[in-house]
Parts: C-alpha cells; sequence; structure tokens
C-alpha cells in the first residue's frame, strides 16, 4: 500500500513538473491571430468608423492542400499559386477576358524573333520589406529561378524550355530578358505566378528559407505559416499598383486572410457551416448545392480552360500499348454520369484532350469517344482479352487485364472509385494504390504506372507540348507515344508567331492525340467555392483562382 | 462470480472445463458470444444474404436510403452498402484475428525462450522488449507502416508488432514462475528436452493467463485495424473495410447517415462483444476483473 | 540507493540507444532506393542520385553513418524534411504544444468523469446505476475513437453550435471536443479502475472497523476509502502519457489541429522519412525520460526504498 501511495505521489509530482514547464512555453507559441475567430470579423469594422464602409475584417478560406513553398520561383502546385496571387505581382498582368495589362512593367517590346524583351517598369513600388522595385529585382528573381536553389519548379521548365539567357539591366527601370529560342507566348507567362518578383533582399537574406518567408509587392503580405495549419497574410497599406482591370483601386480591402488547411472535404464543409471559415474550397458537391439552396451560402464555380480532368494513358507498356486497349478504356467511361455523379450540376463531362472554353479547341478531336460500353467489349475480345475464368476480369495468355494507378487520392477522391468501376464494369483489373505527389513521382520515373491523372488550367493548349512532346518522355510526356508528326505540331505551335497557323497546329495535335487514343478524358475541371453571403465581390482571376484583392466582407 | 457457481460445477475434474462453463454462464459473455456470432456468420456467409458485387458502381443509384433492395442504401456511387457492409467486416474481422497472431506467436515464442533460458538471451530479448515498449503503440504501427508502405497486410503485421511486447512480457513473468516448480524438476530429471518442456507443460499451464490478453487484444486489434483503415494507410479502394468506408461516407454524413452509421456500428459491436467475453474470461480465469493496463493491451481506447 | 539510481538510468540509457538504433534503421528499412524519394519530383539522373548519395554519406560503412546521426541527434540536429526542407527539429518544437495541450486536457476529462462515475458505481454496487455505468464503460472502450468525434461534432458544433469543429489552439472551447474525443475511452478506463478498487478498499478491516466505531459515512468515504482507492489510479497516470502522445494522431487528423500525431501520419503518406524518423523517436525518447523520472521520484518520496 505505502509503496502504491509514493508511487502515486511521484507520478503526480511529476506531472505538476510537466505542466508547469509547459505552462511556461505557452505564451511564446500562441499567436495573437488564431485567437480571433473568423465569424467575429464582420463586426470588426463596426470599432473603426474612419475607415471606408467596405474595409476591415478576416477572411478565413478553408483549403484542401497545404503548399510546399511561398517561393513563386519554386513553385508547382495550384495551392501554392492559390496564395502567391495576393503576395506577389507580375511584370504584366492578365484580366479574366485574357487580354494583357500593365503589371509592374508599365511598357513592354518584344524583339523581331520574339527571343528578347524590353520592360519599362514601374518606379513607385516598393516590397513588403521596403526595398524598392527596380531592375535588379527582376533580374535577382529570373536568376534565381534558374539557379541550383530551384530544383524544379514551373517557373524553371518555363525559362529553361525556351533557353533562357540572362536578364539585363539596362537602367534602373528598363530591363531586357533574353532567350536562346524563340518564346511568343512569353509576355503571357511574365503575367503568370511563377514569374513573378520577389525583393532581391529578401532572396538574399532567407537563402533556403525565403520558401518560408516570401516577400513580394503584392496587396498583401505574409505573416505567418504554422505548419498544417494555416497561412496568415495581411493588407499591405502601401499598395497603390493594382492592374487597371481590378474592380477598385489602392490597398485591399481585408484586414488579413487567413488559409486554414483543412484536407478533408467533409471538416471543410462543418467548418463553413459552424461559421468557422467564410469561403470552403472545393465543397462536397451535393452538400453545397442543399446550402446554395436553403440561402446559406453561395456556390462560385469556374470552369477552367485548357487541359480538362484526364488520365495520361501510358503507350509504351503492356497491356496499353495496345490502341485497342486504350479506346476501350475511353469507351467503358460514361462521362456525362461520372461528371454527374461525382460533381452534380458542378461537373461538366469532357471528351478531349482540351476542353471547350480554351482557344484553339477542336470539336472533331471532342467527337470521337462516347460511351459505349459493347463496342468497348469489342475492342478487347479483338485484341485477345476475354474473360475465361467468369470473375469478371479479361484475362489473355493467363494474364489478367491490369491497369495500374498509382496516385494521390487528395487529387482525385471524388471519382477515382468511381472510374474504377467503369473500368472494372468492362473488364480490367483496376489496381489503385493510393500514395503522395512525391512518391507517385518515382513510380512514373520508374515505369510503373498505367495511368496518370492531370489537368491543367491555361487559357491555351499550350501545356499540350510539355505533356506530350517525345521530348519530355520520362518527364512530363508520361503516355510514352513518339509520332513525329504530333511533334513537329507541337513544336512549332509553341514557337509560331502566326496566330491562325499556331491554332491549326494545336488542332492537329488534339487529333492526333484522341485518334491514338493517348488519354481517357472525364471532365472539365470546374473549381467550385462555397461562400459566405456576407463576402462580397469574390471574383476569379483568368485561371479560376480567387481574386482576393477585391473581396470584401459586408457588415 | 465463483459463489454463484453450483458444487458440481466445481466437482468437474478437468480445470479449463470448469473455466469454460463458468464462461458459458456468464450473462455478458452469452450476449457478446452470441452477439460476436451473427457478426461472424453475417461476414463469412455474405453470399448467402446477398448476390451483389461489393465493388460493383451503379451511378444512377447512388445515395439510396435504406430499403428492401439495399438494406442499408447505397453510397455515393451507387454500390451497395450491406454488401460492402459484409465483406467488409469480414476484412475488419480477420485483420483482428491475424493481427493478434502476429503478435501471440512471435511474443509467446519470445517469451517461453527468454524466460526458461534466461542469462544474456533473456537480458536481450528483455532490452528488446523494453526498446519496442518505448514507442507508443499507434506511433509503432505507425513507424513500420512507413517502411512497408500503406496496405492490409502491411497494417496487420504493424499491428501485430506492436502487440509482440505485451505478450512477450506475460508469458516471461509465467514461465518464470512456472520454472522453478516441482513437476517442471521432475520432467527435467527424467531427461525430457527443453523443447518438449516448454510445449507440454510450460506453455499449457501458461495459456490461462495468456488467454484474457489474446480475447481483449482480439478488439483491441480490430479497433487499431480500423483506425489505420480510417487513416487511409490501411485497405486501399476500393476494398471495403469498416474503417475505410466510414471515413469515404464521412463526406455524405449529412445526406446519408447509412454510411457512416452502419460500419461504425459494426466496428463498435466486433469490439463490444469481444470485451465482453474477455471480461469474463478474466473473471473465470482470475476470480476478480481485469486490471485494464494500457501496456498489457495495445490500443485499448483507439 | 545510489546503486539503484546508477542501476535504473544505466538501463533507460540502454533503452534509449536500442530506440535510436531502431529509429535510424528506418532509412535503411526502406524498400528501394531512398535518394529517389528524396529526390522527388526532380528529373534525375543517375549522376545526380550518386551525389546525393555522397552527400548523404550513403556509401560509409553502417556504424559511421549511426555515428554521425546519433551525433547529430544528441545536439538536437534530427536532419531536414525532404518535402518542404525543413529543419525536423523545428517542425516538432512548432506541433508539440499543441500535442501536449490536448493530451493534459483529455487525462484531465478522463480522470474526472472516469473517477466520479466510477466513485457512484462503487457506492452503490449491484444497483442498476452500477449497471449502467459498467456498460457504459465497456462500450466507452469499444467505441472507434474517429466515429465518437464524429458523432461528438455532429452533435455539438453543426446541431448546438457549442464548440468549433476544427480546432488549433489551447483555449478551453477549441480544445473541449478533441478531448472529450480522446478522453471518453480514457474514462472508461479510470471509472472501471476506480470502482474495482474502491469496493476492493471498501471491504477492507479498517474501513469496517471505521464504520463500527460509528464515524459518519462520508467521512469514511471521503477519509478513509476514497485516498487509498484513488493510488491505483494515480499510478496509472503516469503509462497513460505515451497513450495519449500516441493517440492524438486520430483526434488531431479529424480536428485539422496541429500536433505530433498529424505530423507523423502526414510524414508517412509524404513519404518523409527525415520527419518520421524525428517524430518516433522524440516521442519514444520522452516516453523513456517520463518513466524514468517517474521511478527515480518514486525512490526519492519512498524512504523505504532508500534505506536499502
Amino acid at each position: 500500500m505505502k509503496n502504491t501511495l509514493f508511487k502515486g505521489l511521484s507520478v503526480i509530482v511529476l506531472i505538476g513538473l510537466l505542466l508547469v514547464a509547459c505552462g511556461g512555453n505557452a505564451p511564446a507559441t500562441e499567436k495573437p491571430v488564431i485567437e480571433q475567430p473568423a465569424v467575429e470579423a464582420t463586426e470588426a469594422p463596426a470599432e473603426a468608423t474612419e475607415a471606408p464602409a467596405v474595409s476591415g475584417g478576416i477572411l478565413t478560406l478553408g483549403i484542401a492542400i497545404e503548399p510546399e513553398t511561398l517561393d513563386p520561383g519554386d513553385a508547382v502546385y495550384v495551392q501554392e499559386q492559390f496564395i502567391l496571387i495576393s503576395l506577389f505581382d507580375s511584370l504584366l498582368s492578365m484580366a479574366p477576358d485574357g487580354s494583357l495589362h500593365p503589371g509592374l512593367a508599365t511598357a513592354w517590346e518584344p524583339n523581331e524573333g520574339y527571343s528578347e524583351f524590353t520592360f519599362t517598369l514601374r518606379q513607385d513600388v516598393t516590397f513588403h520589406d521596403g526595398t524598392a522595385f527596380t531592375a535588379e529585382a527582376v533580374k535577382a528573381s529570373f536568376d534565381h529561378i534558374v539557379s541550383e536553389a530551384v530544383l524544379e519548379s514551373g517557373g524553371k521548365s518555363l525559362l529553361q524550355d525556351h533557353q533562357y539567357v540572362e536578364t539585363v539591366v539596362v537602367d534602373d527601370h528598363t530591363v531586357t530578358v533574353k532567350f536562346a529560342a524563340s518564346y511568343p507566348t512569353f509576355l503571357r507567362d511574365a503575367a503568370r505566378q511563377w514569374l513573378s518578383i520577389s525583393s532581391p533582399t529578401a532572396l538574399e537574406k532567407y537563402g533556403q528559407d525565403y520558401g518560408r518567408n516570401p516577400v513580394g509587392t503584392g496587396p498583401f503580405k505574409f505573416v505567418q505559416w504554422d505548419a498544417q495549419s494555416q497561412i496568415v497574410i495581411e493588407r499591405n497599406s502601401d499598395y497603390n499598383w493594382a492592374p487597371e482591370f481590378a474592380a477598385h483601386e489602392g490597398p485591399a480591402h481585408l484586414d488579413q486572410v487567413v488559409f486554414r488547411i483543412l484536407s478533408e472535404a467533409a471538416t471543410r464543409l462543418t467548418a463553413f457551416e459552424t461559421g468557422e471559415i467564410l469561403v470552403a474550397s472545393e465543397p462536397p458537391a451535393l452538400d453545397a448545392i442543399a446550402m446554395a439552396e436553403s440561402g446559406k451560402a453561395l456556390i462560385q464555380t469556374f470552369a477552367q480552360p485548357g487541359i480538362p480532368a484526364i488520365l495520361m494513358i501510358n503507350a509504351g507498356k503492356a497491356p496499353t500499348d495496345d490502341i485497342n486497349v486504350r479506346k476501350a478504356m475511353i469507351l467503358a467511361v460514361n462521362q456525362e454520369e461520372l461528371a454527374q455523379t461525382a460533381f452534380q450540376s458542378l461537373g461538366l463531362p469532357s471528351y478531349s484532350v482540351v476542353s471547350p472554353t480554351t482557344w484553339g479547341y477542336d470539336e472533331k478531336a471532342d467527337s470521337l469517344y462516347r460511351y459505349n460500353l459493347e463496342e468497348a467489349g469489342r475492342l478487347l475480345e479483338e485484341s485477345g482479352w476475354v474473360d475465361s475464368d467468369g470473375d469478371g476480369i479479361r484475362e489473355k495468355n493467363g494474364e489478367k487485364l491490369t491497369i495500374d494507378w498509382p496516385d494521390n487520392p487528395s487529387w482525385s477522391e471524388a471519382f477515382n472509385e468511381l472510374l474504377a468501376g467503369y473500368l472494372t464494369n468492362a473488364g480490367f483489373d483496376v489496381q489503385y494504390r493510393s500514395m503522395d505527389d512525391g512518391a507517385q513521382y518515382e513510380e512514373l520515373l520508374a515505369g510503373n504506372y498505367t495511368l496518370v491523372y492531370m489537368y491543367w488550367t491555361r487559357p491555351d493548349p499550350s501545356p499540350l507540348r510539355y505533356l506530350f512532346h517525345s521530348e519530355n518522355i520520362g518527364g512530363g510526356a508520361w503516355t510514352n507515344f513518339t509520332s513525329d508528326e504530333l511533334d513537329a505540331a507541337l513544336a512549332d505551335g509553341d514557337t509560331q508567331t502566326d496566330e491562325e497557323t499556331r491554332k491549326q497546329d494545336y488542332i492537329t495535335a488534339q487529333n492526333i492525340i484522341m485518334e491514338n487514343a493517348l488519354v481517357l478524358p472525364m471532365f472539365t475541371v470546374n473549381t467550385s467555392y462555397l461562400t459566405s453571403p456576407a463576402v462580397q465581390d469574390f471574383t476569379f482571376d483568368l485561371e479560376g483562382y480567387p481574386w482576393i484583392y477585391d473581396i470584401s466582407i459586408a457588415q | 462470480m465463483i459463489s454463484e457457481l453450483s458444487p458440481a460445477l466445481i466437482q468437474s475434474n478437468s480445470p479449463g472445463i470448469r473455466v469454460l462453463k463458468q464462461i458459458l454462464r456468464n450473462r455478458s459473455a452469452q450476449m457478446g458470444g452470441i452477439l460476436l456470432l451473427i457478426l461472424i456468420f453475417f461476414s463469412y456467409a455474405a453470399p448467402l444474404f446477398t448476390d451483389k458485387d461489393p465493388n460493383k458502381t451503379e451511378p444512377s443509384l447512388a445515395l439510396k436510403p435504406p430499403s428492401l433492395e439495399f438494406p442499408m442504401g447505397t453510397d455515393g456511387i451507387g454500390r451497395d452498402n450491406f454488401t460492402r457492409f459484409l465483406y467488409g467486416g469480414r476484412l475488419s474481422l480477420r485483420v483482428g484475428l491475424i493481427g493478434i497472431t502476429i503478435g501471440a506467436l512471435i511474443g509467446i515464442t519470445l517469451g517461453l525462450i527468454s524466460g526458461y533460458f534466461g542469462g544474456w538471451l533473456d537480458s536481450f530479448v528483455s532490452w528488446f522488449t523494453d526498446v519496442l515498449m518505448a514507442f507508443p503503440d499507434i506511433l509503432l504501427a505507425l513507424a513500420i507502416i512507413a517502411i512497408l508502405g500503406p496496405g492490409i497486410t502491411n497494417a496487420m503485421l504493424a499491428i501485430g508488432i506492436a502487440f509482440v511486447p505485451s505478450f512477450m512480457r506475460l508469458t516471461r513473468s509465467s514461465v518464470l514462475s512456472l520454472r522453478e516448480m516441482t513437476y517442471i524438476e521432475a520432467a527435467r530429471s527424467l531427461g525430457s528436452s527443453d523443447a518438449r518442456i516448454l510445449i507440454r507443460h510450460i506453455l499449457p499451464n501458461s495459456i490461462r493467463t495468456l488467454l484474457v490478453l489474446i480475447t481483449l487484444g482480439i478488439g483491441s486489434s480490430i479497433l487499431a485495424g480500423a483506425a489505420l483503415n480510417f487513416l487511409g494507410l490501411g485497405a486501399q479502394p476500393p476494398t471495403p473495410e469498416w474503417g475505410a468506408m466510414l471515413n469515404a461516407g464521412m463526406k455524405f454524413v449529412r445526406q446519408a447517415w447509412w454510411l457512416t452509421v452502419f460500419p461504425g456500428a459494426g466496428i463498435f459491436l466486433a469490439v463490444l462483444s469481444i470485451n465482453l467475453i474477455g471480461d469474463a474470461i478474466s473473471d473465470a480465469v482470475a476470480g476478480t476483473s481485469i486490471t485494464p493496463d494500457k501496456k498489457q493491451h495495445p490500443f485499448t481506447a483507439q | 540507493m545510489v546503486n539503484y539510481l546508477v542501476r535504473r538510468i544505466f538501463t533507460s540509457i540502454l533503452v534509449l540507444f536500442g530506440v535510436s538504433v531502431l529509429v535510424f534503421s528506418v532509412i535503411h528499412l526502406v524498400p528501394g532506393d531512398v535518394t529517389m524519394a528524396i529526390l522527388g519530383r526532380q528529373k534525375v539522373s543517375p549522376e545526380k542520385v550518386a551525389e546525393l548519395r555522397a552527400q548523404l554519406g550513403l556509401n560509409d560503412p553502417l556504424y559511421v553513418q549511426y555515428g554521425r546521426y546519433l551525433n547529430k541527434a544528441l545536439h538536437g540536429d534530427l536532419g531536414v524534411s525532404i518535402r518542404n526542407y525543413l529543419p525536423v527539429s523545428k517542425s516538432i518544437a512548432e506541433q508539440m504544444p499543441s500535442t501536449f495541450a490536448l493530451a493534459m486536457s483529455a487525462l484531465a476529462l478522463a480522470l474526472s468523469i472516469g473517477g466520479i462515475l466510477g466513485l457512484l458505481a462503487a457506492l452503490r454496487h449491484g444497483t442498476w446505476f452500477d449497471t449502467l455505468v459498467m456498460g457504459l464503460s465497456v462500450s466507452g472502450l469499444s467505441i472507434p475513437t474517429f466515429w465518437m468525434g464524429l458523432l461528438l461534432i455532429l452533435l455539438f458544433s453543426v446541431k448546438l453550435g457549442l464548440f468549433p469543429s476544427i480546432s488549433n489552439g489551447s483555449s478551453p472551447a477549441e480544445l473541449f471536443l478533441p478531448a472529450l474525443t480522446l478522453g471518453l475511452p480514457e474514462a472508461a478506463v479510470v471509472a472501471r479502475m476506480v470502482r474495482a478498487s474502491m469496493l476492493d478498499v471498501l471491504s477492507k478491516e479498517y474501513i469496517i472497523t471505521a464504520r463500527a466505531k460509528g464515524l459518519p459515512e462520508r467521512l469514511v468515504i471521503l477519509k478513509h476509502a476514497l485516498r487509498n482507492a484513488l493510488i491505483p489510479v494515480v499510478t496509472f497516470v503516469g503509462l497513460q502519457m505515451a497513450y495519449l502522445l500516441g493517440g492524438a494522431t486520430i483526434v488531431e487528423t479529424m480536428f485539422a489541429r496541429q500536433g505530433i500525431g498529424r505530423l507523423a501520419v502526414q510524414s508517412i503518406f509524404n513519404r518523409d522519412y527525415p520527419m518520421v524518423q524525428g517524430v518516433v523517436l522524440v516521442t519514444a525518447t520522452i516516453y523513456v525520460l517520463i518513466n524514468t523520472l517517474t521511478d527515480i521520484t518514486y525512490v526519492f518520496l519512498n524512504p523505504k526504498i532508500r534505506l536499502k
């Protein structure tokens, strides 16, 4: 008895010590911004009567995936650009209608061969850290992207694919960017977040840690990033260089924006329902519709141009090295039903490698395949795939008709099982293997896959080159398909300065891709957000990222 | 409990039968047993109750509420939830059983060897067990999955390994107390081999204490398996499994309660039934209610 | 006494050594080439892989690699995440307070709910209330945490709007639901222990004597029985720390909380091996330290052992 008593006491003493130790630490880890619940934001402006009527408030958005970095030069993914758009400006800006406008540059001039571009820069811009924006900043940002510090990124592939040479500082406010190859789309790319401009002082100061301490010129400043939890940005009150197509001028309306990382769609919905977040990205469709009908929320959707949601089929590996098998896969999927089941009225079926809202979209390539299970079966039998043992799976020479699909379910949870179901109905044995992006990339490099999920938002079909040109086999062109005709069309489309010829190139490419059944089209990515009625002026940028600069919260 | 026993029972000659009879007379054990038998029967005789394919999608029938045709409704892509529940139960129960079997086999063997032979072998095995025990159970399982990769087989293995220390310790202490008994000494002096003594004499006499750990362990193991599946580290889609089904159903929690309620209830009832039986066994074996020691029953409160 | 201390500390060091060896081996037990996992999304050439191998010291003999790993770990350097390139120790330090707050509040809830129910059940031994508490307790042990968490969110956040469904900080409101989810199964265990130990104490001679002396029942219960009955429960608390740290995994995932449990799951998904190693090493070390400290404190407080 005594022993137990003392043992018990010692535990109490120990826990007391731990509590004291922990209590001492607590204030340091508590950040004031966390304390502010989003719902109270709407009341906040009442105190600040002098401020403009719509100004103020905290907008909390529930986002699905945590960015890996906030260094624009190092970024690849959607979840990164989503936040970068508020922190950074680019040389040019692109309006939702696709027209080019001044950004950090007021004027620009390509040379005749579209390989050198001279920009005249604004003189009144400062970075969040107080550094003045000059030609040096442009050079530092672009040189940073192609430097060893960046392993691989969207910006790096844009610059390197077009053989970036150097950025020449002509004077403080004039800069020339030089490429060894013709790069007719550079001006459009210069408007992207990937090529936005970082503070040269911050790049130097933070080095490897810059991705966690981004400093730009955008309408919001970076405040903090709590891993697995949230990213907080606050209004840049000096901001006075908004693009001319924006709805207002001067600083942003919101005091603060909190990107809350909530990886489960169900969690985002619950948090939205309870008012803990005011905007939920990618809500479950059924709930979103129900909530919108009850007037408790608005659904904001954006039909994305570019490459719709497709599965790239590995044509370099059995069984999909057989065109009949690939065709059968496309025919086995009922895209209309798939879009309807997975996204309800928020999804649109897709039948081609380019979505209908894209410049250069071709109707003929879109018309080649429609759901036809019998025809799929016929094609498979023609190639010798029959279900000989009655288990519903087709075999040939004792081999099962196996589809290997390594994938990150965070991207595809809405439809992956549904899609697998269609293929199973046609007699395929679908092996879905869930993993993260990094692991998936390894599997792709090793060639262990049949399907690769892909979508790419872009106003034109230019990503086709990255995805299908044979020079990218082993790193982007996951179809492992080589055709000189296709390569020629894609290469020309990328460098051709004549718009009509360029369009024709892409039409040719679309048709070759679809005739060879290199992709299984599924649906057009309809980015959707659930917003509280209090959130006003919610609009999208050209690529479907929320344009947070113009958003305000009603009182 | 013991005072309720009739004299006839106490007189019965075999202690094993006596314990068994006592368990069978325990009301909660009866409830647990019946419940468990029903669950096992429904899962393993699934084809008797449903002629549907658990993975067959029928998008036009998505999210139908329970009806005669679909007793537990359909899921988001039109699969029959009842069929998935039955086949999912198979897997969930199997994870529990195989997990605990792996843990018991390795743990008991180590415990027997370590306790019986003593010396440096004992020190080494005990040290190794201490090291394993330093990892919280779920983290140990997670670390094993980190090495082996997600998947149902790896999940079972991970759970099994997490159970090894408990079995090893319990077996070892029981062997230590038996080793010096006269009948063991006698067997040894009669020239029985070590293996024979271990298997014929020591193991059967340790089994009573181990039985409690095994039974309650199955429950914990089912819970742990469901938890790993819930986290997406076990069964891969579209394979039905209760934990994974529950996770998938969370998306539809407002439209389709049947997608979270049934698999959740399945896990709950399976574990409950086993815990009821385990309690009765421990009453019968020890005469007192089991003291729940977390380090003896990994995952107890997952 | 000194002898005991030295022996106890030596055992712990041996265990910690084993822990570090196991954790170190993770990166070598991983199937395939770990450099490929590290290089991730880059287009890799064989030269680059070779270069990285040399850089990571993967060509050295294992014991050299282990020595280096241990030396760094002892200096607080647990390596760098291969996904976001942040120091592992920094990430863990960032996530730890949240897990700790959760574990502590879960423990507090478990002790209060379980303690009161167990006590009342023992005092009303054999009544319907006793049966009810025992039934609740066995149910509490059988219910999957994630299912209960879901039901709690639906009830308290969605229907009643009382508590947040996602939580980050350590305010009582934000901790309540996660702590309840983690603590209720614990409460079930505590209730059983308190009941059993209370019943045991109540049948002891000194209680019977106290009653026979005509002491008021309240005094008998509070002064004599309860104090003694709680001892095994308190002992049990020390052992729970490890479970709570590990069990936070699911709760943190459900409520989108920061914490090392969720960090572990995410790192496994991301195959971020240095991070997995770091989390496991730190948690195991904490567990070993708590156990050692408990034992040592116990010796200091217990004169019997000190005399030896």
